[in-house]
């Protein structure tokens, strides 16, 4: 408990039993849900929920692969959220009634993955790439968000 | 999600230049890429000599130290990441900028923000001509 959080790390099985338990404990309030990136197909999946008066607040987090329960029937303001969530992380979440994407943009694939390539880096210069020992052979280090043909 | 990195988000960043071993490990983890350095290599006369030694003992110099405050997020990463204690969050304020070329802090700029510059445990950054205090002995 920290200035009136509550940090859970719950299974992904337990995801939507929390939020149940927890909306019966008063946490009315939806606050938000993301997402992070944890490399391949691993996700830890966030939400904040909060009390009323807002004097009390939960963020649960659980660690996935791929897909986790909807909470957008207990909590509507979770489907917007949830959307905005599975477009930019390419991650499901089951049981929703719809899986329209949040954004009409034009990207293609999902922006907040590690793995996601930047079009912006394709004609920067990384300054990562100098070597200060120019007579030390190492193996020349790569930038990440970048696609290895665009070093070529 | 852990605690706030710096109070201030508009504070600066401090950089302790003769702790800096031009290691590149800031420029590499910035995800903004908004630190450079220009550095070279020439031997290091304070190293022992080896008999047997197949070349030359070798030490970074610093030539040019960059941040970007047009691009830097405040992530702290570079902070987080160096090894040597190079890197401080400081307590001095951005000043206003009129123009991109303001907001571009050489080795000077950065020098110059160590006076509010702490550490993690909230103790003083070393001023700027007291010697390394982090791994770097030299």
């Amino acid at each position: 408990m920290r200035d009136g959080v509550e940090w859970l790390q719950v299974t992904a099985e337990d995801w939507l039993d929390v939020h149940n338990e927890l909306l019966a404990r008063g946490a009315v309030r939806f606050e938000w849900l993301t997402a992070t990136h944890n490399l391949g197909d691993a996700f830890e999946v966030t939400s904040c929920v909060a009390t009323a008066a807002i004097d009390e607040r939960w963020i649960v987090s659980t660690s996935i692969t791929a897909s986790v329960a909807t909470l957008a029937h207990i909590y509507p303001q979770a489907d917007f959220h949830e959307r905005e969530t599975a477009q930019m992380y390419g991650i499901a979440f089951t049981g929703r009634s719809s899986t329209e994407p949040a954004f009409d943009a034009p990207f293609e694939g999902h922006p907040l993955r590690r793995d996601f390539a930047l079009r912006t880096r394709q004609d920067a210069t990384w300054p990562g790439a100098v070597e200060p020992d120019a007579a030390a052979r190492r193996r020349p280090s790569l930038p990440p968000g970048v696609l290895p043909e665009w070093n070529a | 999600m852990t605690e706030p990195v710096t109070p201030n988000p508009h504070s600066t960043i401090a950089l302790h230049p003769t702790s800096c071993t031009s290691c590149m490990l800031c420029v590499r983890e910035c995800p903004d890429w908004c630190i450079s350095i220009e550095a070279h290599s020439e031997p290091d006369p304070d190293a022992p000599a080896y008999s047997n030694a197949r070349r030359q003992s070798m030490k970074n110099v610093l030539d040019t130290f960059t941040i970007d405050f047009g691009q830097c997020m405040w992530c702290g990463i570079c902070i987080e990441v160096c090894p040597f204690d190079a890197l401080f969050w400081s307590d001095n304020p951005m000043s206003t900028a009129t123009s991109r070329g303001q907001v571009i802090f050489g080795i000077d700029e950065l020098a110059a923000s160590l006076p509010g510059a702490r550490r993690a445990d909230g103790s003083a950054a070393p001023a700027i001509d007291e010697p390394p205090s982090g791994r770097r002995k030299k």
